[in-house]
This record gives C-alpha cells, sequence and structure tokens, in this order.
C-alpha cells in the first residue's frame, strides 16, 4: 500500500448531479479497486490556469489515496477513458513523507546535540545570539509593560498635580489683586 | 570586525538588503504544490518560475519549488509560459 493524492478537473458545464454522479462513479471504482480514500475534498468550481478544450473554468475534486500500485494505475487508466474528467494527477506522497520525516528527525537531533555541546563549554556567543535576543526581546517586552503601567498610573496624577498648582498660583495672585 | 568594516566607508550608500529564502525564513520544509497562493508568488506574468537569482530563494528550496510547480501547471492552477 502506498499513500497517494489524486487531483482530477471534472467538465464545469456538467449540472450539480451530474458531477456527484460522477465523483460518486469515481468513488466506487476506487472501492471496488480496493483503494482506500482517507479523505476527499471537492474544492468546486475554479478557474483553469489555461483552457482544456473549450472549458476555461473545472470542478476541482482532491482526494488522499492509499493504495496499490496496480490498483492505482488501473484507476489512472479508466479516468483516462472516463467522459466528463478534463484532467488528473496522481503524486506520490509516502516517499516524500518519509524523507521529510527523516530530515526532521536528523534536524532536530542536531539541534539538540548542538544545544549540548553549547550547554556545557564556555563558547556561547554564536548559537546563543539568537536566544539571547529572544529573551532580551521579552525583558524588552516585559519592562515596557512595567515602565507602562507605572506611566499610566502616572499620569494622570501628574497632570493632577499640575492643575492644582495652576489654581494654588491663581488663588494666590488673585487675592493679592484683590488687596491692590 | 571593526576593521573589516573599515574599508566599506566609502560605499556606505550602498547597502542592498540581503535576500533571504522565504522558505527558509519561514521553515517550510514541504511545499505543497495544491497551494497555489504561495505558489504564484514565484510565478510572475510571463509564467516563468522565478529564477533564484531574483527570489533569493535557496537551491535546495528551489529544487522543491519547481517540481511543485511543475505539478501545479499539469492540473491548470498555474498557467504554462508558452
Amino acid at each position: 500500500m502506498r499513500e497517494y493524492e489524486l487531483m482530477y478537473i471534472l467538465d464545469p458545464t456538467l449540472d450539480e448531479d451530474g458531477t456527484q454522479a460522477l465523483i460518486g462513479q469515481v468513488e466506487e471504482f476506487m472501492a471496488k479497486q480496493g483503494i482506500k480514500v482517507e479523505k476527499t475534498d471537492p474544492w468546486g468550481k475554479r478557474r483553469l490556469a489555461y483552457n482544456i478544450g473549450k472549458h476555461w473554468e473545472g470542478f476541482y475534486v482532491l482526494n488522499l489515496l492509499q493504495a496499490p500500485s496496480e490498483s492505482l494505475m488501473e484507476l489512472e487508466r479508466r479516468l483516462r477513458v472516463t467522459d466528463g474528467v478534463l484532467r488528473f494527477i496522481t503524486v506520490r506522497i509516502d516517499e516524500e513523507q518519509a524523507k521529510l520525516e527523516r530530515f526532521r528527525a536528523k534536524k532536530s537531533a542536531h539541534e539538540s546535540a548542538k544545544r549540548e555541546r553549547r550547554g556545557e563549554p564556555e563558547i556561547e556567543t554564536p548559537p546563543s545570539r539568537s536566544q539571547t535576543g529572544e529573551e532580551a526581546a521579552v525583558e524588552a517586552k516585559s519592562t515596557t509593560l512595567d515602565e507602562a503601567a507605572p506611566a499610566e498610573g502616572a499620569s494622570p496624577e501628574k497632570p493632577a498635580e499640575v492643575s492644582g498648582g495652576a489654581e494654588e498660583k491663581k488663588e494666590t495672585v488673585e487675592p493679592a489683586e484683590e488687596v491692590n | 570586525m571593526v576593521d573589516r568594516n573599515g574599508p566599506r566607508k566609502g560605499k556606505r550608500f550602498y547597502y542592498r538588503r540581503r535576500k533571504v529564502c522565504k522558505f527558509c525564513a519561514e521553515k517550510i520544509d514541504y511545499i505543497d504544490w495544491k497551494d497555489v497562493r504561495l505558489l504564484s508568488a514565484f510565478v510572475p506574468e510571463r509564467a516563468k518560475i522565478l529564477p533564484r537569482r531574483i527570489s533569493g530563494t535557496c537551491q535546495p528550496h528551489q529544487r522543491k519549488l519547481k517540481v511543485a510547480i511543475k505539478r501545479a501547471r499539469n492540473i491548470a492552477l498555474l498557467p504554462y509560459s508558452t
């Protein structure tokens, strides 16, 4: 069993029942061939990037399959013959996925090894730069927050004081004028 | 470091932003051929694949990008350049 992605484009001039019937037909055929459909995702009508025959639109359907290779070949043959299927593509993805997994595992292992090496010896500057940078950023954020909070608390006080002072001054001035 | 910066002094207005591989920067290790929005950024109007020297994509990612774009072309998600 291998994993494949299958995408096919159906004739857009078919009505909804027609497309559904065609999708059903394809799925029935896949079931008969022993292909397990893991996911079906009808994208719906989309503009094509170029015309296929006389069509500028197409009904896209995406499937995720688990299939033995012989039955996939059978499916491709069938799709090629089926009217209403403008185009299809099958992509084998299990190999790529496996490769990716290996790559990721290797990468993470490498990273952890690097960190281990980095933790014990004194050479900390080049690898830890990003970390310190992040920490610094976090600290900066927190400090700005800390500063911001008192500032917010203080800001209403200051104008109050200022205004109070102004009032006092006014009061002090006014009596003087009255005296004169 | 300081010494290295020394001779550059005369050219100080020539700083150009260093191009960074988009896939490395965003840590995309699998380039999905179905992701039209992502791929179309690398297929300009004439529908040719954007060269590495312009997009700044690194070699391994450009290789994967090439495959993805070609698959997408096959299923009319992206245009051919003819």
